[in-house]
């Protein structure tokens, strides 16, 4: 099999219209990326209503089925939204890459890593939604059933945050690798370094049924979660912008 | 005072690049947060918090808030030392910085190791949570802060060009630190509940 050699600009490996519905391709990914933003919130904090206030883990297993029991159908079609906009996530992880290989070249490692941990991390936000759709399905059950799938879709939602921490963690290396500035901007490479070591102290939450590393807390919940949508909104414009450069240096030619 | 050489730029510069001041000031913001949200939990709960800081080693924490502030003194030293093209000195002040990292380190597992023999975890309560998660989290800004301090000062020793940006980095990460450190001195173990 004969190689062919690595180019950094994938412009010139292809015909100017294909480019074109390549790059108009990319958008749509990019704003897949936008909606699942605006569903995982809705989903979650709006009709589910579990951001005001997050119910805390401290909380008797009585007490937590009377969360479910009170709004099961908002739960339900919270839980619906959420995992709507799960699937919208694949497609953002995939207009990201493209943006590194435009540092890296094709065949580089890092755009490869970014796609696996963004696909890994897929899971952990299938996963809690369907769960949590689950613990609203049968609320008059017996409340202990109820509080244990609670207990699970939280931590399944809110401690695996590491492979979102080494997505960012590749960002920035992306980033610093790019020094013109020519797809990321400097600032970005900084703040994946910061939103993304914030999200870590979550992995402690097991340990806690109360206070800032409780599963409902500043340190697991407001901040990784916070963070979190300013990291999407960021890689949303970053992105944005590099597929506009892209269109207007192909419409220049 | 400033971290650049005397006399090298005309025009004010911004030391390291503009967007490494947004991890900078990002992470004394999220320090900030943490700190105000420490403080509301002590005004709902002043009798545990005020328990818990009376069981803390303020010995050891006016220890370690020497050690910092002696260690900036001399990463100031080294930062301005190596910019200015004095390398060996300069090598010699920033491993002097690493040294004092090091004593804050081992000061800090004594104070953990001696709240684990009391028996204290960060579950005991709400405000052993936050001491532990805070001062945790500073310490492995700590342990970043010694990794560019090292970094550097080897490649001044062995007489290789340091990147200006890189030295710049140490000293404001160092300082960084130093300033987060004070704030957390000054909240967790020594302030009381308001009245």
């Amino acid at each position: 099999m004969v190689m062919t050699p690595i180019t950094p600009d994938l412009a010139e490996q292809s015909p100017l219209l294909d480019r074109q519905r390549e790059l108009r391709l990319q958008r749509w990914c990019l704003h897949a990326g936008t909606f699942a933003l605006i569903f995982l919130f809705l989903g979650f904090g709006g009709f589910a209503q579990f951001f005001f206030p997050p119910p805390s883990p401290g909380l008797s297993a009585t007490e937590i089925a009377a969360v479910y029991q009170e709004n099961p159908n908002g739960i339900r079609l919270g839980m619906l939204t959420f995992f709507t906009a799960t699937t919208l996530w694949a497609p953002f992880v995939l207009s990201i890459s493209r943006q590194i290989e435009l540092v890296t070249g094709p065949r580089s490692t890092l755009p490869q890593l970014q796609v696996i941990l963004g696909i890994g991390s897929w899971i952990f936000l299938i996963v809690p939604g369907l769960v949590l759709a689950a613990a609203a399905f049968r609320p008059d059950r017996p409340v202990e059933i109820t509080q244990a799938l609670h207990d699970l879709g939280w931590i399944l939602a809110i401690m695996p945050f590491a492979p979102f921490t080494l997505q960012a963690i590749v960002l920035a290396v992306a980033t610093f690798l790019d020094r013109e500035g020519a797809v990321f901007p400097r600032w970005f490479g900084y703040l994946n370094i910061l939103l993304g070591l914030s999200f870590l102290p979550g992995m402690f939450l097991i340990f806690f049924k109360d206070g800032p590393l409780a599963y409902n807390g500043l340190l697991a919940f407001w901040i990784p979660v916070v963070d979190f949508g300013i990291w999407m909104l960021a890689i949303i414009v970053v992105v944005g912008r590099s597929i506009s450069r892209q269109q207007a240096a192909l419409t220049a030619r | 005072m400033t971290l650049t050489g005397r006399g090298d730029t005309p025009t004010r510069e911004v030391p390291v690049e503009p967007g490494f001041w947004l991890l900078v000031l990002g992470d004394m913001t999220m320090f900030a947060v943490f700190f105000g949200s420490f403080l509301i939990e002590q005004r709902n709960d002043p009798a545990v918090f005020g328990a818990g800081r009376s069981d803390l080693n303020q010995l050891i924490g006016t220890a370690n808030t020497v050690v910092l502030l002696t260690g900036s003194l001399v990463v100031a030293l080294g930062v301005k030392a190596v910019l200015d093209g004095r390398h060996e000195i300069g090598s010699r002040y920033l491993l002097a910085g690493v040294g004092c990292a090091g004593l804050f380190t081992a000061l800090k597992a004594v104070e953990y190791l001696q709240k684990l023999d009391a028996g204290i975890t960060p579950a005991t309560d709400t405000f052993f949570t936050y001491y532990f998660a805070l001062t945790g989290i500073h310490l492995v800004h700590v342990l970043i802060a010694t990794g560019l301090l090292w970094h550097v000062a080897q490649r001044a020793r062995r007489g290789h060009a340091v990147g200006r940006p890189w030295v710049q980095a140490a000293g404001v990460v160092w300082h960084a630190v130093d300033i987060i450190w004070l704030l957390l001195f000054a909240v967790i173990y020594l302030a009381g509940p308001l009245a």
